[in-house]
């Protein structure tokens, strides 16, 4: 019998399931997605498109810069969700705030905590455009009814 | 044309790409000040 089995049958389902944070990462990369003015809709680590599930009410974020944001005009950046808020995680900060820097960041709660009502991507917005940078965003949840 | 208006008045407009253009909300005229009374006090 595979391990994971075994513990299936020691565990309760249940324990292993729905009531369990859930994380997902998502991926902001200037070289695909560029730093225009504008929102940008994040992919999953392979550059795919991804989503949160419906009913997921976000518990904290966490974000690890890889290429420092670079910008020639005072871009800020904003996270959040389609329809259901693109500042909800984050309210636009400059792209050197210390949010979004490697060795300053720490993880956050959501400036909104609003349940989603549909699948949403995950958008980072971005005025006055930003000339480098890429980052994964690791987004936690609870998956809700 | 598929998108969202924020509770601010931006609004989102989805791209062909996938992205989302953002369109600040539009600034409402500043309503017109009521000329104040001239009515002068009757002696």
């Amino acid at each position: 019998m595979p391990q994971n089995r075994k513990l299936q049958d020691l565990i309760d389902n249940e324990f292993l399931g729905r009531f369990q944070e859930k994380t997902q990462v998502f991926l902001y990369d200037f070289g695909v997605l560029g730093g225009a003015t504008g929102a940008k809709t994040l992919t999953d680590t392979d550059g795919n498109a991804a989503t949160l599930p419906d009913n997921a009410i976000v518990s904290k974020l966490a974000i690890d810069v890889v290429t420092p944001l670079a910008s020639s005009n005072s871009g800020t950046v904003a996270l959040g969700v389609a329809t259901d808020g693109a500042a909800n995680f984050k309210a636009a900060a400059d792209f050197d705030h210390a949010s979004y820097v490697a060795a300053t960041q720490v993880p956050f709660l959501p400036a909104v905590g609003k349940k989603l009502t549909g699948d949403r991507a995950v958008l980072a917005t971005i005025a006055n455009a930003l000339t480098a940078g890429k980052f994964y965003l690791y987004v936690s949840y609870y998956e809700g009814f | 044309m598929s998108g969202w208006v924020e509770e601010d008045g931006t609004e989102y407009v989805l791209r062909d790409d996938g992205n989302y253009d953002v369109i600040p909300p539009k600034k409402k005229a500043a309503p017109k000040k009521k000329a104040a009374s001239k009515k002068k006090a009757k002696k």
